[in-house]
């Protein structure tokens, strides 16, 4: 199997108690896959992990295509930034080319054609000189993945970028993300509504605190393991 | 009354003049408006990463170092004195870091901690220092309220060699500088090192924090980077607007608080550039156009008439209204259903209201059409 991003014997802890314990598990080159579990699974933090933005206690992340300045590309949550910070739409997507250009080299007039162009690709050059925080949700989550389009990388992150969207913004999200896959580049993406999975993905990692199971969603995305992942939370609570 | 007014200006305007002729004064104020210029940029940073606390710790932290180094090399000169106030500065950030990392105490408490312990140690040691012969000419309490007419033609050129040299970084990084702001996540994950351009900015911090307690003193230095900032933020839409003109700001206010306590006899130079800047703080706060409070009122009122103007024509269709909103979905609230069942004028009219705002999903708006 050629891999976009493999992760050992991963364990994560913020305080005593781990967030991750023991994470094994190897995502495909060109798969659209969707790491799912329930609340406080720990979804947000293996991916941050993966990204080397969370460091782990034991265990180890491998992504082949890190070597490129850029190649790693992170849709974070909407939820995280500041909505009144002084930035337009343009602006963040302008950031995406930021990691090729280096610390001194300037965005060019290419630099500034990509970044409309990404704009354009997600449906948002209308809105392209607004204030981030005069945008919707779903507008904004838009605007992060064309920053990440113009950053032109060989692997997606994205955390839950479909909460709190709309139905309009959701299927232009999945059907950007299905191109990125079908030029050959790998999209993970932090999901939480079940009953999309089979229509979206092509392959999936049920986590909580562990993997429950990963692997192509035909093979691993049955009853018994989702049961498994949800129930074993509820187990966890009772007591 | 006429007399009196017409009296005013001359009081006013003749030390004004004077002043502004005098060698010392311009020397003065020329410092002071280079370390505002400077406070300016740096607190635009401070306020979006939410570090504005962290520049009042540095500069409550400075002051037994000032003392100490007095104490140790017995010179008065203002480097060697700012030299004691920067390592200070930086043991109070890494004890609260530390106590921060180490123990359950959150990062704000650990800093209120330490910048308290550091100033009430600073201020014993100035009571300790003031007994020692000639020390009281060493002038160490200027160091607390800050004292812009202690500063020697010298002291200027350094500050600006210094916010000459920042000015130049800003300006190569800024769009680095406006990520780790904005996204430092982000960064990290593109492989830029955002570490080390937040480390940049929060250094910077440190450094304009410790150049400004000579004149405007280490208990109010923070207020120059936070009010400035504050300021701009209300009349501007991108960062580059927000830090020049945070940079303006800032050196008004260094200039008119020197003149001020120039003028008056007694009032340190740290309060009245401070008051300065707040007053350019609180107007802008209120009158900025959009952002501004006066410009809220304004809007909610005119919401507010067109509403009731709409309610008022349609007032004698009142039982269909009420039918209608019965059948309104139970999500919309009273007082929305009240709006969107008048009529089709006032969902028209509201809505060109809220699209200068920020746009909403304007669902529900159709469930009226059926009335």
């Amino acid at each position: 199997m050629n891999t976009a991003v493999e992760v050992r014997h991963l364990t994560v802890s913020y305080g005593e108690k781990p967030v991750l314990e023991d994470v094994s598990l190897a995502i495909p080159r060109g798969s659209f896959a969707a790491i799912v579990g329930p609340n406080g699974a720990g979804k947000t933090t293996l991916m941050k992990t993966m990204l080397g933005l969370v460091k782990p206690l034991a265990g180890e992340v491998s992504i082949p295509a890190r070597g490129r300045r850029g190649a790693v590309g992170y849709v974070p949550q909407s939820e995280s930034i500041d909505r009144d910070f002084p930035i337009s739409a343009y602006e963040v997507a302008l950031m995406g080319r930021y990691a090729s250009l280096g610390w001194f080299r300037r965005p060019g007039k290419a630099d500034k054609a990509a970044a409309e162009e990404c704009l354009r690709r997600v449906g948002m050059e209308k809105f392209a000189l607004r204030q981030i925080g005069e945008l919707s949700g779903g507008q904004q989550q838009r605007v992060f993945l064309a920053r990440a389009l113009a950053q032109d990388a060989e692997i997606y992150f994205l955390d839950e970028p479909l909460k709190g969207v709309d139905a309009v913004s959701e299927r232009a999200i999945i059907s950007i993300l299905r191109g990125l896959c079908a030029e050959g580049r790998t999209v993970v993406m932090v999901h939480h509504d079940l009953r999309t999975v089979r229509d979206y993905f092509d392959w999936v990692s049920i986590i909580n605190l562990g993997v429950v199971a990963s692997g192509a969603v035909e093979d691993v995305f049955c009853e018994r393991n989702i049961d498994r992942a949800y129930s074993r939370r509820a187990a966890g609570a009772a007591v | 009354m006429t007399a009196a007014l017409g009296f005013m200006p001359r009081l006013a305007t003749g030390p004004l003049i004077a002043l502004m002729s005098d060698y010392t004064f311009r020397t003065v104020a020329l410092g002071a408006a280079l370390i505002g210029l400077m406070s300016g940029v740096v607190g635009c940073f401070s306020v979006l990463r939410r570090e504005a606390l962290l520049a009042d710790g540095a500069s409550h932290a400075a002051l037994p170092g000032v003392v100490t180094a007095y104490l140790v090399t017995g010179s008065r000169d203002t480097a060697v004195l700012l030299a004691g106030a920067a390592v200070s500065s930086v043991l109070a950030a890494a004890a609260t870091v530390l106590i921060s990392r180490r123990t359950r105490i959150k990062f704000e408490s650990a800093l209120a901690v330490a910048m308290s312990v550091f100033f009430g140690l600073g201020l014993a040691l100035i009571s300790c220092a003031q007994h020692l012969p000639g020390a009281s000419k060493a002038g160490l309490s200027r160091f607390i309220y800050g004292e812009a007419s202690s500063m020697l033609m010298r002291d200027v050129l350094a500050a600006a060699v210094l916010v000459l040299v920042l000015t130049a970084f800003v300006c190569v990084f800024f769009r680095h500088f406006k990520l780790a702001a904005f996204d430092p996540e982000y960064a990290a994950s593109a492989g830029l090192r955002s570490g080390a351009a937040g480390g940049a900015l929060t250094a910077m911090t440190v450094a304009v924090t410790i150049l400004g307690i000579q004149a405007v003193g280490a208990v109010l230095m923070s207020a120059l980077l936070i009010a400035p900032a504050v300021a701009a933020r209300q009349w501007t839409r991108s960062l580059a607007g927000m830090t020049a003109l945070a940079a303006v700001f800032g050196a008004v206010s260094g200039v008119a608080g020197t003149a001020y306590s120039s003028l008056r006899d007694g009032v340190p130079t740290g309060p009245a550039i401070v008051v300065a800047a707040s007053v350019i703080a609180g107007v802008s706060l209120l009158a900025a156009p959009g952002r501004g409070i006066a410009a809220k009122l304004v809007r909610r009122r005119r919401l507010r008439r067109r509403v009731l103007a709409a309610t008022e024509i349609n007032s004698d269709t009142r039982p269909q209204i009420a039918e209608a909103a019965e059948k309104a979905p139970p999500g919309v609230s009273s007082a929305e259903r009240d709006i969107h069942t008048d009529g089709s004028a006032a969902p028209q009219e509201a809505g060109e209201d809220a699209g200068t705002s920020a746009p909403e999903d304007g669902g529900g708006e159709d469930n009226a059409g059926g009335a």
